[in-house]
């Protein structure tokens, strides 16, 4: 599967548009959209207003995230910021503030 | 026609109308222009410019200090200082020492090769890259 | 060394930032900004890049509009098509590879990755003993061309002035002192 991966110990600083998937294991601060999907991997920051399609969270994401699709919490995750999804699913162990809108 | 003022009164192969390929021999040693119709092998050294219309080798064995080289092909395996000017492919094997700027239909340099100066070659780069 | 996970910017990925890190970095899609990473760089056929690149080993098959600095070796495939300055101890430039630009062999890539990785053959040239003061420099040296400056933003553009002519006092090898007349390179193509 054609996809972006972003590395554990790689940092990017600005911003990172996708017409594919996005993994990120390292660090992102800036922006990133995606027209497919995008997974937080345990262990990486995300400092960035995300958007794309659907959403996997296990890592660090500080900035409002934007799904066309929905947006999946693990345990682990630390998400600060608001979400705008269709769907949202926030599994036990996950950290989450900020506000929550569904209404797509 | 080659000519050329060797210090030791050496008397250089003329490489004129044919290709026959002229030699320097690895002890020779020349100040003064060289120019020839034909393809040139230097081994030695060399102090002047080198305008041949075939094409030049220079052997590893080679100390060519000029200002302008210029041939078709061009192969360097020994030391250059000075711009080569090539209509064909310019390359340079792991043991040239080169000083100087390349123009050339093609270049490549090989691992190992010493190299310092301009390499000019002719393409444009995708439209996305515009200019910086 | 290198993680054993190598970034990917995909083909159909467009990345405007500075991308820096401590692993292989292969880009596929389009990169404008910095690329300053420890590890190895491969850009390939499909890629574009507007940046400055800095990293252990660059291997390139597609376009960049930037200078490439490289600890250990550049490779210019085939397809490649840069321009820009090219740095390394060793640079090959494969039949098909294309370069616009000034070219150099013998000396590391100034501005090593801010992880820091000093690459033996840094040594040769770019900082023997007295790394951070500007060394007894024989000609020009801007202070900051040697000081191999660890903070990759800092160095972006440093070691372009005057590497040959401060290599007269002191350099490896490589190349053959100042052209008595004419040829230009040695002198005056070098920003």
């Amino acid at each position: 599967m054609a996809s972006t991966v972003i590395g554990a110990n790689i940092t990017i600083e600005g911003e990172v548009i996708a017409d594919e998937d996005v993994v990120v294991q390292g660090t992102v601060r800036g922006k990133l959209s995606a027209k497919d999907g995008v997974t937080v991997e345990s262990g990486a920051v995300v400092e960035a207003d995300v958007s794309g399609g659907p959403m996997t969270f296990a890592g660090q994401v500080t900035g409002n995230v934007t799904s066309t699709d929905r947006v999946e919490l693990q345990s682990g995750a630390r998400v600060v910021g608001n979400v705008k999804a269709a769907r949202i699913t926030i599994a036990d162990g996950a950290h989450f503030k900020g506000n929550v809108d569904m209404d797509v | 026609m080659a000519q050329a003022k060797t210090s030791a009164a050496r008397h250089v192969p003329r490489t004129s109308g044919s290709r026959d390929a002229g030699v320097l021999g690895t002890s020779v040693r020349i100040r003064g222009k060289i120019s020839g119709e034909g393809d040139l092998q230097i081994l030695g050294t060399v102090e002047g410019d080198v305008v041949v219309r075939g094409d030049l080798t220079i052997g590893e064995t080679a100390s060519i200090e000029s200002e302008n080289l210029e041939a078709q092909a061009v192969t360097i395996q020994g030391e250059v200082k000075g711009d080569v000017n090539a209509s064909g492919p310019v390359r340079l094997g792991r043991t040239a020492r080169v000083h100087g700027d390349l123009k050339g239909s093609e270049i490549s340099i090989e691992e190992g090769a010493q190299f310092a100066g301009r390499i000019e070659a002719d393409f444009e780069l995708p439209a996305s890259l515009g200019k910086r | 060394m290198a993680s054993s996970e190598t970034t990917i910017i995909g083909r159909d990925t467009r990345i405007r930032a500075r991308v820096t890190g401590a692993s292989d970095v292969e880009v596929q899609g389009h990169l404008e900004g910095e690329l300053t990473v420890s590890g190895e760089v491969r850009v390939t056929e499909t890629a574009t890049i507007a940046a400055d690149i800095r990293a252990r080993r660059i291997v390139v098959r597609g376009a960049v509009r930037g200078d490439l600095n490289a600890d250990e070796a550049i490779l210019l495939e085939e397809g490649a098509k840069v321009v820009g300055d090219v740095r390394a101890p060793r640079v090959a430039i494969a039949p098909g590879g294309l370069v616009k630009g000034y070219v150099e062999t013998g000396h590391a890539g100034e501005g090593k990755s801010h992880v820091g990785r000093i690459a033996h053959a840094t040594a040769t040239c770019a900082a023997p003993a007295p790394v951070r003061h500007a060394p007894p420099a024989p000609k020009s040296a801007p202070a900051k061309a040697h000081p191999p400056a660890k903070a990759h933003a800092n160095s972006k553009s440093a070691g372009k002035g005057g590497r040959l002519s401060l290599a007269g006092g002191k350099a490896p090898p490589p190349v053959v002192p100042v052209l008595k007349k004419g040829t230009k390179a040695a002198l005056t193509k070098r920003r």
